[in-house]
């Protein structure tokens, strides 16, 4: 029997509006990470620095009146903007971070390049903005585990065992500045992880090239300090930029001292750096050069 | 109404200018793109479907500008890519599914869908498989399907058959002349004339990204086909019947055993011959109608332009 046989049916149901066609995308970039434990240990694991916040705040707000535990439990660091930038920023936290770009950022658009499926979606009624869109929000969702939900887990716990929220009003700037941290510092790691995922075909070399760009990176500023003392050169280093911006965004003092990492120069920096990957991006999709 | 009309488009990739104003209107039906490499015909397929920008010229689709339609004119369009174009580690159903999801059908329908199809192309059987696992001639079904998820109007085919087997290849354009048959138009861009001769009622020839012939394959194959393979019979050598035929105003060409290639002028009657055989002293003992092939159009229209075909 020839298989036309079987009969072509002619659809007739509803079609969703045009604003709404980067969620599958997204769903389908995000899914396959939660079916890979090692994925997702990364991801447990990334929160262990913030149990050491938890623990703070449990003995502060259980054991803060308790005549046999008070003077300890003074002695100990409160839960405040300072410590908030300082878990938002420590060193395993950003290196696991740079590791989820890499895992996950690299293949953005560079592997539908490979496979050939970037003009089979481009070649529905998905526009660019939203490919990107739906791409950069899937990397965007697992960057929030290093900044935003680990934040607001720790003003839950805050505000559930003291039982008031006089906490949250004192400390209003954990909240919004760990808003603003997140939308500039993750927010232009997303974006630059997309542009130099359109600039290849192969994720591994997207990765190599992240990896040249921050770990190399770090590591050539650390050699050119210890050999000249200059500590401009310090103005290049991806992560020292990040605990910059969280230090500043919580009103905390950074904790090393630099005049060259100066509120406009970080400012300089992330507004630089996403203009240098919005333009890329511009120019590849727009141009369809990544098409190609 | 045309289904498709394409007013001068012009595509320029740096310096080199790939399409060169193409115009031409589809009716319907299927229809074949013919050409050369790099005649243009996947860039016209990529500039109808916004992958690549145009730098001159509109189309229209259903009467509806292309500009005034945006991203929304692909909800009306599949397009079946030459290369793979297929997502590792999803199965088939998985990827038809999302591309249907893509064109807009709510996540339920689009299930549905990709089932129907993959039953319609074939696939039922596989489709929980792996698309990387499918042979070649699955993952074109495959594309098939995808294309066909949303329920276009207008299916953009190119190379559709490239690496198939021929039982796969006739199975294909099987599914291509129901399609054609379910009143959806098909612009089918491929280097086989066999397919454009099977499947498609019009076909249109790009060369160096200008339009060389846009002809009726009906018309061509078979209206003009006056074209004779005759096999005389008579005393003496055949001169007399090639001088006779000459006579005639036929053009004819002597073959071995007796045999010549004659072409009628449109109109004349085929007992014309018979009559031009006794004149010349002898009889005609074999009388064929060959038709003439599309190969024998596009080459002819490649060589119009002074160019030869290397690229075929």
């Amino acid at each position: 029997m020839p298989v036309y046989e079987q009969g072509y049916e002619v659809y007739t149901g509803d079609r969703l509006p045009l604003n709404r066609r980067w969620w599958p995308l997204f769903r389908e970039e995000i899914l396959p990470y939660f079916r890979r434990r090692v994925f997702v240990f990364l991801l447990v694991v990334a929160l262990l620095p913030w149990m050491y916040g938890v623990a703070l705040t449990f003995l502060h707000t259980q054991l803060g009146d308790a005549d046999w535990a008070k003077d300890l439990v003074k002695q100990l660091p409160v839960v405040d903007e300072k410590l908030v930038a300082k878990l938002l920023t420590n060193g395993y936290d950003l290196f696991l971070l740079f590791i989820v770009c890499i895992w996950v950022g690299s293949g953005l658009v560079s592997r539908d390049r490979k496979d050939m499926t970037l003009d089979v979606f481009l070649g529905r009624a998905v526009s660019s903005f939203q490919y990107l869109w739906a791409k950069g929000a899937a990397l965007g969702a697992f960057l929030l585990i290093f900044s935003l939900l680990p934040t607001l887990v720790l003003v839950i716990f805050q505000v559930g065992l003291t039982g008031d929220a006089a906490w949250l009003f004192s400390h209003a700037r954990v909240l919004w500045g760990t808003l603003l941290y997140t939308a500039i510092g993750p927010g232009v790691i997303v974006l630059f992880t997309l542009a130099l995922s359109s600039l290849a075909r192969s994720p591994r070399v997207v990765g190599l090239a992240f990896i040249a760009l921050v770990f190399f990176g770090d590591i050539a500023c650390g050699i050119v300090y210890a050999i000249t003392k200059v500590t401009s050169v310090w103005f290049f280093s991806l992560s020292r930029e990040l605990t910059a911006l969280a230090h500043l965004c919580l009103g905390a003092p950074a904790p090393f001292a630099s005049a060259d990492l100066h509120p406009a120069l970080v400012a300089l920096y992330f507004i630089g750096l996403a203009a240098a990957s919005v333009a890329v991006l511009v120019v590849r999709f727009s141009r369809r050069a990544v098409l190609q | 109404m045309s289904v498709l009309s394409i007013h001068d488009i012009r595509v320029r990739y740096g310096s080199t200018e790939a399409l060169r104003g193409v115009t031409f209107d589809i009716e319907g039906g299927a229809v074949g793109l013919l050409g050369p490499n790099g005649a243009g015909k996947s860039t016209l397929i990529k500039a109808l479907l916004g992958l690549v920008p145009l730098s001159a010229g509109r189309f229209s689709l259903m009467g509806q500008d292309s500009g005034s339609l945006g991203p929304a004119l692909r909800d009306r369009v599949g397009y079946v890519p030459e290369r793979e174009g297929l997502r590792p580690g999803l199965s088939g159903v998985a990827w038809v599914a999302l591309l249907g999801e893509l064109s807009g059908l709510p996540r339920r329908a689009a299930v549905e869908r990709a089932h129907e199809v993959l039953q319609y192309v074939g696939l039922e059987e596989s489709r929980y498989r792996n698309a990387e696992t499918f042979s070649t001639g699955m993952r074109q079904r495959l594309k098939l399907a995808a294309a066909l998820v949303h329920d276009p109007a207008l299916l953009l085919l190119d190379e559709p058959t490239s690496g198939m087997d021929p039982v796969g290849r006739e199975e294909m354009l099987a599914l291509c002349q129901d399609i054609v048959r379910q009143g959806k138009t098909v612009l089918l861009s491929t280097h086989i004339l066999k397919d454009v001769e099977t499947l498609c009622k019009q076909v249109v020839i790009l060369h160096r990204g200008q339009v060389q012939a846009g002809v009726s394959v009906e018309d061509w194959t078979h209206s003009e086909a006056q074209h004779f393979l005759v096999q005389w019979e008579g005393d003496g050598s055949g001169e007399a019947f090639t001088a006779a035929c000459a006579g005639a105003g036929w053009a004819v060409e002597p073959r071995k055993d007796g045999l010549f290639k004659l072409v009628l002028p449109p109109g004349e009657s085929a007992r014309a011959v018979f009559r031009v055989a006794r004149e010349a002293g002898g009889a005609v003992n074999r009388f064929v109608r060959e038709e003439t092939s599309l190969e024998e159009l596009f080459l002819s229209a490649l060589q119009k332009n002074g160019d030869n075909h290397a690229g075929l």
